[in-house]
């Protein structure tokens, strides 16, 4: 029943009919009953539907206060806030099974103070969304949190197939970490592109079952001043078939131990002019008179850059007639003649750096006493030290 | 019939001649009647169809309006009684079909079933009774316990 019922059916309120003073008592009642221009306040009794099968509208041209209102918007319905036109919501919004739109040009704004907020178990979803966390006004950075705003801890994960690019800096703030967590087959990178760069200006540690591997062409590079430490127990180990190519000089404060077939150390060898000349004692660990002097000749030890270092120089004859005396020097003193001789073995001396004396002692030689040994052995170069007498 | 649709039960009832004669003279009367209201309501009209069935059916309502269901909101002495339906003699009395609007014969059983009369007595008191008033005709002061006119 829509309104008050007819007390009459239609047509039937002719001239000349008598009236009844019930249906005058009813006609008072629904009058009395109706909404009225003066205003007033309506309890109604039941529901009431306003439209029907109509298609007319309520205009309110004044506010309309809704003290108690549960409404709906029923299915293929539209509620529609016209341009200009305001939804003001100061108590809870709850959107069951919502879907709604901002279409293009709109935009949401979350005033200053007020948040977005996702509870816990939910998502949002940003298909194509740019987020742009702007600098505010008064010089205020913009922001976005990954909360721990409870006791929780937030994240902000990144699906497969998908990239966090970063065209700033990104910050690491007091007691965080950027954690990277691989599993089985799955693992987790850190990925330096061509002409990208990682700068550490903190401490880098790698765990005790951490990994850090160079790949094929590349290299850990120590500018000047830099370090690469091994604590104590650290192991630098390298393998089988490795090079470790030290061009600088090396300081070293521990012992050295040698161990298998192949840890020897290969010195510097070279063979010495037929002609007088000065030894450069840095650059050869041996040095090997020629097979044939055509004369005697002078070699002259040339004293170390870094007199500091005690180094040593081997000269050693070739085996069979030199064909001249070789007499070794350090400035104008005489320190050894390798001498031409039938009856002995091919002379070998050492000499080493006394870097407190600055000059180069003898360390150690063959006597001039050795004979030959075998029928190979035909010439010899006696050793003598200082010199000839 | 006129344009608005009613859910109707069909009955047969007894009247006296003068009631088909008030029916009949009304039937003009009526149709200007409800002209009237297509005017104020719809704002058009729809070609003249009252009939007298049309007469019949509005006048029960005219004639149930007699006796209100509320009685403690209406007049003194409205309250229908055993003596509101005591069957009349009439003349030219027989039988005649009507169809009464649903709502109508809720109110109609109720007072039957308060009176202690057959529904069909109430609906041929409130036939004639309706038909009386809308030709203006004399009503008792205390319908409640003198019938206007019927039943038969």
């Amino acid at each position: 029943m829509s309104h008050n019922n007819r007390i009459r059916l239609p047509g039937s309120w002719v001239d000349g009919s008598v009236v009844y003073a019930h249906e005058m008592e009813q006609a008072d009642q629904a009058q009395y009953l109706a909404l009225s221009e003066a205003g007033g306040t309506w309890a109604m009794a039941s529901n009431t539907t306003i439209g029907g099968v109509g298609s007319a509208f309520w205009h309110f041209t004044l506010p309309v206060v809704a003290d108690d209102i549960s409404g709906h918007v029923v299915a293929t319905k539209t509620l529609y806030i016209d341009v200009n036109g305001f939804f003001t919501a100061h108590g809870l919004a709850t959107l069951d099974n919502f879907q709604g739109h901002i279409t293009s040009g709109h935009t949401v704004f979350v005033d200053s103070a007020a948040f977005f907020w996702a509870s816990n178990g939910s998502q949002v979803v940003l298909v194509g969304l740019t987020i742009v966390a702007e600098g505010g006004g008064s010089g205020n950075d913009g922001t976005l949190q990954i909360g721990n705003v409870f006791s929780g801890n937030g994240h902000l994960v990144v699906r497969a197939g998908s990239n966090i690019a970063l065209h700033g800096t990104m910050v690491v703030d007091d007691d965080a970490a950027v954690s990277f967590q691989g599993s089985s087959g799955h693992p987790a990178l850190l990925i330096m592109g061509t002409q990208s760069s990682l700068s550490i200006a903190g401490v880098a540690n790698v765990s005790s079952t951490g990994v850090v591997n160079f790949l094929g062409n590349s290299f850990l590079h120590m500018e000047s001043s830099s370090l690469l430490q091994f604590d104590s127990s650290a192991v630098l180990t390298m393998q089988a078939g490795s090079v470790f190519n030290m061009g600088a000089s090396t300081t070293r404060t521990g012992k050295l131990i040698r161990s298998g077939a192949n840890a020897h150390e290969g010195m510097r060898r070279t063979t010495g002019p037929d002609n007088d000349w000065t030894v450069p004692c840095e650059q050869w660990d041996t040095v090997r008179v020629p097979s044939t002097l055509t004369g005697g000749r002078i070699w002259t030890l040339a004293a170390p850059t870094d007199t500091s270092e005690a180094i040593n120089i081997t000269i050693q004859a070739t085996v069979g007639s030199p064909g001249g005396v070789l007499s070794i020097k350090y400035g104008v003193a005489l320190l050894a003649t390798l001498q031409d001789s039938a009856t002995h073995a091919p002379g070998c001396v050492t000499f080493e750096w006394d870097p407190l004396d600055l000059l180069y002692r003898v360390k150690h030689g063959t006597t001039e006493f050795i004979t030959l040994g075998s029928p190979n052995e035909s010439f010899g170069s006696t050793l003598k030290i200082p010199g000839p007498s | 019939m006129p344009r608005e649709s009613y859910t109707t039960i069909s009955h047969s009832i007894r009247v006296d001649a003068a009631a088909v004669s008030r029916a009949t003279a009304l039937v003009s009367l009526v149709q200007a009647s409800y002209n009237a209201y297509q005017d104020a309501v719809y704002g058009n009209r729809i070609p003249d169809d009252v009939d007298i069935g049309y007469v019949y059916m509005v006048a029960i309502r005219v004639g149930l309006n007699r006796w209100p269901p509320n009685s403690e909101a209406a007049p003194i002495g409205s309250r229908p009684t055993g003596a509101t339906f005591v069957i009349q003699t009439g003349i030219g009395v027989h039988t005649i079909t009507v169809n009464v609007v649903d709502a109508d014969q809720t109110v109609a059983n109720t007072i039957a079933t308060a009176v202690g009369v057959t529904l069909n007595t109430v609906l041929s008191a409130a036939l004639c009774t309706g038909l009386g008033a809308m030709v203006g005709e004399a009503i008792a002061k205390n319908p409640g316990s003198v019938p206007a006119f019927g039943p038969f």
